[in-house]
């Protein structure tokens, strides 16, 4: 028998099996370590919303047994630490001296090294029954183990609103995707256009417009919430249509559109603007016609769809906003400054009330009926389009609009009159101020307790001032509040009051 | 039968025939035989009337040595110890002739050397390292094997001159004899005052223990426990609460000579962590100096030792 092979081959078994009970004490020590940080993961997301919790858990396990394959590869016992090994059961280093010199190809006097061999054979064999390598790992680690997956699960197991909260997150971000490709498409498409082709002022608009699409990406990727999400995606549609006009109207400013990349960036806006993506997703999301309540600055927004009923109450500075379409009603309340809009659709009604300083709007289209009322300095205004009637009153020093039918005459969209509280009369004359603010030309303190001064004319009243036409003012006034909705000058739920107001008042 | 296992053999022979004219002191003569194979010299501490004149002169008989023995006393000369020349009258011509001291034997018993004169002292360890005598300008070589065992009295310190440390570290053992228990004063006594004393046989001869010699100096050394002789003398250097000087590089070769005669004596062909462990005590005790809160606390080299040992026991198998 060759001494030398058999030795290795003994020595080569020893260090495998060294080598595998490492692997498994090691795997065992850093998966019980990532099954710590695990355990902390699951704590954090009992307190702050983290979606991909479970799979962190999972992965920090995962992540540990590989830190452990890596640690016992890096510590893997060399052939002489396993001779050692074998030495440990009483072999008083014969093996490893017996190795040594094999491997090192020292002879020792031949003669010397083959008796060293032949030794370490001899009492090799006599010591093989008892010579034996455990695989089991150290009970403490398992133990650390065990306590880590159950600490884990068990975590995994309590409910949490923070959970449920990253949940809904998540899904709205996931609904939400697509109209961000798109928008990320207008975007680019705006960033690509050329600039050195615009004018100052179409430079301006350009920019205007880009900055518009970035509020609202920012708005798309904040939304956590389906409310949020319908709101913003209400926005983005009104700014694509918005978009679409402008840079049409750039467009056949321009010589050549195409080249200044003006006609792609209108194309993709329009095709946005068709496509009424935000629409469909935001019904898509709420389709259930809940109702939304909010108190305590709080917003409350009911959306209803197909037969649905929609209600929303806002209370203490919140708003409510009640959609109703397809023949659903949509009531908003708003209480103690807060605003009440409610929209009917399609042979729905909408009513919004506003009390303390609140504002009510209620829009009714399509047959439907509208019915704004405020109250304690609140303004009430209603339209009503198609044959719907449109009717605003205000209380207490409040403003009432649209007091009116509108069905078909005169303007057809239920916006019968204007803030003066007349009705079926045709647009007449605004009043406008000579003087505004800190003019020392003007009479009367500023502060102080007179009245302005007034007249009844013969629509109502009337103040002091200069009076201009209507038309000639009402284009101004409805760019205006349109650039406000650009730019998100006004509370959520009021841009599409406003939106509808002046659509209609045009019309 | 090959040649190391013959004469593993006769060691064993040798030592179990000096143990008929020593009762007990097994550790002793085990080390004292160590010593030997390794070609060292070795410290003998112990009250008087330990036998310890009698191992030597034993150990001589079996090995078939030469045996002198030296008494030192505060007034003995170098001269004395390694011999002088002397004037002498030959065929009408008067010269010098160079008359050999008791140094020129192979095993010098040097009682109480403690007791000489440091120059005496330094006549004697001149010996030991170089194994020649120097007389005049002559140098005169010493038969080999050549080994002193030199003994000191713990307790009598009175008028005496302490070896300093660097003549100690010449000493590769330094071995406490123990008092006897109560069985082995018995056999003492039935031995020494009984009316045959044993008959000692010689096994083998200064030839033969040369041989000896050359053999145990290839025993090969694994890299491990080379690795832990080394790490061993490095700790009595490193900052130890009760160790205010550590073993010198002579510590180390004496742990492997050591070691590989121990190895031949159980019977191996390789040196085992049990050997370096077995030798340590003898090697180190001499060779490490404790500082004043070991001396206050009463702190002997033997607990800094096993210490130190404790220690590095988990490289041992790592």
């Amino acid at each position: 028998m060759d001494i030398r092979k058999y030795l290795t081959v003994q020595i080569k078994k020893c260090r495998n099996r060294m080598n595998l009970a490492r692997l498994i004490d090691c795997a065992i020590v850093f998966a019980a370590a990532g099954g710590v940080l695990g355990t902390a993961c699951e704590l954090v997301s009992l307190v702050w919303p983290f979606y991909h919790v479970h799979l962190a858990a999972g992965l920090c396990f995962g992540l540990g047994l590989l830190a452990g394959a890596g640690c016992a590869l890096h510590r893997r016992a060399d052939m002489e630490q396993a001779a050692r090994r074998l030495d440990s059961f009483g072999l008083k280093e014969r093996i490893v001296t017996a190795y040594e010199l094999m491997d090192k190809g020292v002879e020792t006097g031949d003669a010397l090294a083959e008796m060293q061999r032949q030794d370490a054979l001899v009492h090799y064999n006599q010591a093989r029954d008892r010579i034996k390598i455990p695989l089991r790992p150290d009970k403490r680690h398992v133990l650390a183990l065990v306590l880590s997956v159950i600490m884990v699960a068990g975590l995994s197991l309590v409910p949490s609103p923070v959970r449920d909260q990253a949940q809904l997150r998540h899904q709205v971000q996931e609904a939400a995707k697509e109209e961000l490709q798109q928008l990320e498409a207008l975007a680019d498409a705006l960033d690509r256009v050329d600039m050195e082709s615009l004018t100052e002022e179409q430079k301006l608009r350009m920019q205007e417009l880009q900055e518009a699409m970035r509020r609202s990406w920012e708005e798309l990727t904040r939304s956590d919430t389906w409310e949020s999400l319908a709101l913003a995606q209400e926005r983005l549609e009104y700014k694509y249509q918005q978009a679409g006009q402008s840079l049409a109207q750039l467009a056949s400013q321009m010589q050549d559109p195409g080249a200044a990349g003006i006609a792609s960036a209108q194309a993709l806006a329009q095709a946005a603007g068709q496509n009424g993506g935000g629409n469909n997703l935001a019904q898509a999301a709420i389709s259930s016609g809940q109702s939304g309540n909010g108190s305590n600055s709080g917003n409350g927004d009911g959306n209803g769809s197909n037969n649905g009923n929609g209600a929303g109450n806002g209370s203490n500075s919140g708003n409510g906003d009640g959609n109703g379409s397809n023949n659903g009603n949509g009531v908003g309340n708003g209480s103690n400054n807060g605003n009440g809009a409610g929209n009917g659709s399609n042979n729905g009604n909408g009513a919004g009330s506003g009390s303390n300083n609140g504002n009510g709007a209620g829009n009714g289209s399509n047959n439907g009926n509208g019915a704004g009322n405020g109250s304690n300095n609140g303004s009430g205004a209603g339209s009503g389009n198609g044959n719907g009637d449109g009717a605003g009153s205000g209380d207490n020093n409040g403003s009432g609009s649209n007091d009116g039918n509108g069905a078909g005459a005169g303007q057809g969209n239920g916006s019968g009159g204007r803030g003066t509280g007349s009705s079926n009369a045709l647009h007449d004359y605004v009043s406008i101020p000579n003087d505004i603010g800190d003019d020392p030309s003007l009479t009367g303190e500023k502060n102080g307790d007179q009245n302005s001064g007034y007249f009844r004319q013969q629509n109502g009243l009337a103040w002091e001032g200069e009076h201009v036409d209507y038309n000639s003012v009402i284009s101004q006034y409805t760019n205006r509040a349109f650039e406000g909705i650009t730019r998100g000058k006004y509370p959520s739920g009021m841009e599409s009051v406003i939106r509808d107001y002046f659509e209609n008042l045009n019309q | 039968m090959s040649e190391i296992e013959i004469y593993q053999q006769k060691i064993m022979e040798c030592e179990r025939e000096i143990g008929k004219g020593i009762i007990g002191q097994r550790d002793v003569i085990r080390q004292v035989m160590l010593v030997m194979l390794s070609g060292g010299n070795v410290l003998l501490e112990g009250m008087p009337g330990l036998g310890k004149t009698m191992l030597v002169r034993t150990i001589g008989q079996v090995l078939r040595l030469s045996f002198k023995r030296i008494q030192f006393t505060p007034d003995l000369m170098p001269s004395d110890v390694t011999g002088t020349n002397i004037m002498v009258k030959e065929e009408g011509r008067s010269s010098f002739r160079f008359e050999p001291g008791p140094v020129f034997a192979n095993l010098v018993l040097a009682d109480e050397i403690n007791r000489a004169t440091p120059k005496t002292q330094s006549a004697l360890l001149e010996a030991m390292q170089e194994h020649t005598v120097t007389v005049g300008n002559v140098s005169h070589r010493l038969e080999e094997p050549f080994l002193v065992l030199a003994t000191q009295n713990p307790i009598e310190q009175e008028g005496t001159y302490p070896l300093p440390e660097a003549q100690l570290d010449r000493f590769m053992f330094k071995v406490l004899v123990p008092f006897p228990d109560k069985e082995e004063l018995r056999g003492i006594v039935g031995l020494t005052e009984g009316l045959q004393p044993p008959q000692i046989q010689s096994i083998m001869d200064g030839r033969e223990l040369l041989e000896a010699r050359k053999l145990i100096s290839q025993i090969p050394i694994a890299e491990a426990v080379m690795n832990y002789i080394l790490e061993l003398v490095m700790a009595t250097h490193e900052s130890h609460p009760y160790i205010r000087e550590g073993a010198s590089p002579r510590a180390a070769q004496a742990l492997i000579r050591a070691s590989r005669a121990r190895a031949f004596m159980e019977g191996r062909i390789n040196v085992s962590f049990e050997d370096v462990q077995s030798v340590a005590y003898p090697v180190l005790r001499h060779r490490i100096i404790l500082n004043f809160d070991a001396i206050s606390e009463g702190i002997t080299e033997d607990a800094v030792i096993r210490q130190i040992m404790e220690a590095k026991e988990k490289s041992m198998y790592a």
